[in-house]
């Protein structure tokens, strides 16, 4: 994992600030536990009495409100997944959905899993935070995390989304036609120290009718560990025409150049076609010496609107700083 | 005397995240933060800022 280094406005713990009684939250604590739970428990802050899915929980709460979920037993090589295809309303603004660990600090031990076709989690009301949670085996035609928003449509205004500390993997789904992490007409999206491995594509940013506004994806792993061709990986970050303002921060991609399989659109790291006004900064590629990051770029496609700066590649004598090329 | 407990209470499972993320501990759910340092900072956040509910991001930044 790349660091993140501290700027100006983060707090130390010795500062010396005011001490405020932190004003009590208003809102209740919902609990999922799916080898125990029952989604007709009613009581509130109660872990004794948990739903058996998020769908379940998300049914009872109200805005604001925060629920936990238990991870499952393992079986062979991963946790067993809590099958759902939750959707989180817009009633629901400012919900907490986070992850637990009884055995662990790893958010791949909760697993959240498709129980049908469609997203794992659709989220269309705003100041969502979804933590310490993992994403497997989605849908191959929506991915696993939909975040919709659109001016002409009032039940979806997905903004001000915070992903922080969550695992989302072998998602199946080509670039152009959406990622494991789907973001169409956000603003204000912070994707912050989260691990995507084995997606054909990872996060896809579309403006299908607005635009994709402050975007920031910092601390975070693309991983894909097969061979170049063969694992079929597109792309790990597309954002597409009308995405402003997006900063790609302290990331760290240590597999080779994308190439994808058969019918791949994109193959490179990233592409940032039409995207205006953002950086990609201090992150690490494993690309070959001849890859070229610009607007034509076969490593990456960073149009001149977005800064390149303090990216480096992997050599097998130096690390070499990549330049626009 | 007899303790009465008001399970549906709003605050009953604690009225910030680190109090909710010990009372998750207590009940054997783990801790709802990613790292073991986070409880301790989270707690610095809702005394220095008064927020009550800091989101992992924003946790993660104290330094």
């Amino acid at each position: 994992m790349s660091q993140y280094v501290a700027t100006p406005g983060d707090l130390k713990m010795g500062m010396k600030l005011p001490s405020i009684k932190p004003s009590a939250m208003w809102s209740k604590a919902w609990f999922v536990d799916y080898d125990n739970g029952n989604n007709g428990n009613s009581m509130v802050n109660s872990p004794e009495f948990p739903m058996k899915t998020l769908t379940g929980a998300l049914a009872k709460m109200g805005r604001g409100d925060v629920v936990y979920l238990r991870p499952r037993p393992y079986s062979g090589t991963d946790p067993q997944g809590i099958l759902d295809n939750a959707v989180v309303p817009i009633a629901l603004q400012g919900i907490s959905i986070i992850g637990s660990g009884p055995q662990s600090f790893d958010p791949f031990d909760m697993q959240l899993r498709g129980a049908a076709a469609g997203a794992i989690l659709t989220v269309r009301a705003p100041q969502i935070s979804i933590e310490n949670l993992c994403f497997n085996r989605g849908s191959s035609t929506t991915g696993h995390i939909r975040l919709e928003s659109s001016s002409t449509d009032a039940t979806k205004k997905a903004w001000g989304i915070n992903i922080f500390n969550c695992h989302i993997r072998n998602g199946n789904i080509k670039a152009t036609a959406g990622g494991a992490l789907y973001a169409d007409n956000v603003w204000y999206l912070n994707i912050e120290k989260c691990v995507f491995v084995g997606n054909q594509t990872a996060i896809a940013l579309f403006a299908s009718v607005d635009s994709i506004q402050n975007v920031r994806i910092a601390n975070c792993d693309f991983l894909h560990t097969a061979a170049a061709g063969v694992a079929g990986i597109d792309c790990h970050i597309f954002g597409n025409v009308l995405c402003n303002q997006i900063r790609i921060t302290f990331c760290y991609f240590p597999g080779t150049v994308p190439t994808g399989l058969a019918g791949a659109t994109i193959s490179r790291y990233m592409t940032l076609t039409g995207c205006e006004k953002g950086s990609v900064d201090n992150c690490i590629f494993a690309a070959a010496a001849a890859g070229t990051f610009g607007a034509a770029g076969n490593n990456a496609i960073i149009p001149t609107t977005v800064v390149i700066a303090n990216n480096y590649r992997e050599d097998a004598v130096a690390n070499v700083p990549i330049i626009r090329t | 005397m007899a303790n009465i407990i008001i399970k549906d209470r709003d605050h009953r499972f604690g009225k910030t995240r680190s109090e909710q993320s010990k009372n998750l501990e207590r009940e054997g759910w783990g801790t709802g933060f990613a790292s073991p340092e986070a409880r301790e900072k989270c707690e610095y956040l809702e005394r220095r800022a008064g927020i009550p509910f800091p989101r992992g991001s924003d946790i993660e930044k104290v330094k």
